[in-house]
């Protein structure tokens, strides 16, 4: 890991830690020389921009105590999850456009 | 003269096994059974009805009927023989078993024993496209409909996204299956859309496994009163008795009923419960509150089954009795789902019995901490999709319909 990468690493456990003391009003216990190993690996595979969005998005669930390593052993799915919801957003605002266009249409014709 | 010798004898005559094999009914088949399954392993096998010599020959005990009637005349005499049978047991030993087992135990039994049963009574209805006549006849009947109903052959919801959408309405026979995640607004909506039903001249009734008939009674009327009274002053009891008085003796002078019916949390609820509650009541919108706190009549323990036979249960009631019906229902979310935004039909564990079963799945999502409410359709078997936001003061009852406002 080159120290450009590590710092990235720690940045996201930081942001995990300040995500956590929003939520619980605590400071979260974590070992940063041992996570950001494993923080790395998330940023590999789905790239820092993204692992920062499954982070918050991490935040956003109902997950009681919200620990980082729930989060690093389902990322993936967390991933395919946000994908579907980010998707279903694009797909409702279309729709909601929609709607409005074909209720001013009909509302015109009478 | 034995009338399963009677049918199998008949089949022969007349080679249509087809008329029994479509009904799927094998088990009325008990003394001759042997000789049925001969029959149609031979048909299954050679594509051809066999001579009745064939049967004989095989089965040395059978001895043909005379028969000069239709097979179906016949099938006929045989089921209701066998269900009067199998109905005749049922009582015998509901009856023995009252002396050891629970009432409501019995009750269950029988009831599982008569939905079992209910597949011999059914009839399933065919329609030749090629009789354009009929066509037109039903078509001139759904016109004469939509004329007397203000333009749509089903209950319109009182919401115009909705209602150019879903031209048919709230039609008889559909399912409509509203979706949400815990405590977002889907008792709120469908409760307006019976309120809406109401006003039109309708009789909605409401089954509510979740809410107290008063609790249910408050919100409606806040809905009716459109901004005249408070959610919560009714919840205090702190209202001007003189001005509800005036104002309940003008909205329902001369109006259809509006049922409530809730089981105060206890004892199972069931859709034959529903269907004795139709029958009582012949309502014409039927809203069930909510499909989770409801039993299948087979009394199914695992959730999955017992929910999607609840959903196929609850679209049959919406056929046979002609009315549409409103399945409300609580999104069950995933471990990595958060619950910001209407759930999509993925999210719901028997998401498929709805993708078969509902004619129109709506989505609910009431905003934390707004009056802002997002509808979306998820499945519209009868037009095209649609979506909106209310802007919806729950207190008062005040509703509009909004496309443009942000999310916060």
């Amino acid at each position: 890991m080159t120290k450009d990468e590590a710092k990235l690493a720690y940045g996201l456990v930081g942001l995990y830690c300040v995500l956590y003391k929003e939520t619980y009003n605590k400071t979260a216990v974590v070992n940063r020389y041992r996570e950001k190993w494993a923080m790395q690996d998330v940023i590999d595979s789905v790239g820092y921009d993204r692992c920062k969005e499954l982070l918050e998005y991490y935040f956003n669930m109902n997950k009681v105590g919200h620990p980082l390593t729930w989060f690093f052993y389902n990322f993936e799915k967390l991933d395919f999850t946000l994908k579907q919801v980010q998707e279903d957003k694009t797909r409702r605002e279309l729709i909601r456009a929609r709607t409005k266009t074909m209720v001013e249409e009909r509302d015109n014709e009478y | 003269m034995n009338t399963e010798s009677a049918v199998i004898t008949s089949i022969c005559n007349n080679k249509d096994i087809s008329t029994v094999l479509a009904d799927n009914i094998d088990e009325v088949f008990t003394s001759h059974k042997d000789v049925w399954d001969g029959l149609k392993s031979y048909y299954l096998k050679f594509k051809a009805v066999p001579d009745i010599s064939v049967l004989t020959d095989k089965f040395k005990d059978f001895e043909p009927a005379h028969v000069k009637g239709e097979t179906a005349y016949y099938l006929d005499q045989l089921k209701n023989e066998y269900l009067a049978s199998r109905i005749r047991n049922l009582l015998l030993a509901s009856g023995a078993s009252l002396k050891t087992e629970a009432s409501s135990r019995i009750i269950s039994q029988m009831q599982s024993e008569l939905t079992s049963l209910g597949k011999l009574t059914a009839n399933v209805r065919d329609v030749d496209l090629t009789d354009y006549k009929s066509a037109q006849k039903h078509f001139e009947a759904v016109r004469t409909r939509s004329d007397a109903m203000g333009g749509s052959p089903g209950i319109m919801t009182g919401f115009k996204a909705i209602d150019y959408a879903y031209p048919t309405g709230m039609a008889p026979g559909h399912l409509i299956v509203m979706i949400g995640w815990p405590g977002k607004g889907k008792t709120w909506f469908s409760s307006y859309l019976a309120c809406k039903a109401w006003e039109q001249g309708f009789k909605p009734m409401i089954i509510s496994l979740e809410m107290t008939p008063e609790n249910m009674r408050d919100r409606i009327y806040t809905m009716l009163g459109s901004g005249l009274f408070k959610s919560s002053d009714f919840a205090r009891g702190s209202i001007d008795i003189k001005q509800f008085d005036d104002w309940g003796s003008k909205k329902f002078l001369d109006k259809n009923g509006f049922i409530l019916v809730s089981n105060e949390g206890s004892g199972q609820v069931t859709p034959t419960t529903v269907q004795a509650k139709i029958d009582q009541h012949k309502p014409d919108l039927v809203i069930l509150d909510y499909h989770q706190l409801f039993a299948d009549s087979n009394n199914s323990k695992a959730p999955t089954e017992r929910n999607m036979n609840i959903s196929r249960e609850f679209k049959m009631l919406a056929m046979r009795n002609n009315i549409p019906v409103i399945d409300i229902t609580a999104a069950t979310a995933e471990e990595t789902s958060d619950h910001d935004s209407p759930p999509m039909l993925s999210q719901v564990a028997w998401s498929k019995a709805i993708e078969y079963d509902a004619d129109m799945a709506i989505a609910v999502h009431k905003n934390p901490d707004s009056n802002i409410m997002e509808i979306v359709s998820r499945k519209n078997r009868h037009g095209t999709e649609f979506g909106m936001y209310l802007d919806w003061d729950l207190n008062r009852g005040i509703v509009s319909e909004v496309y443009d406002v942000p999310i916060t």
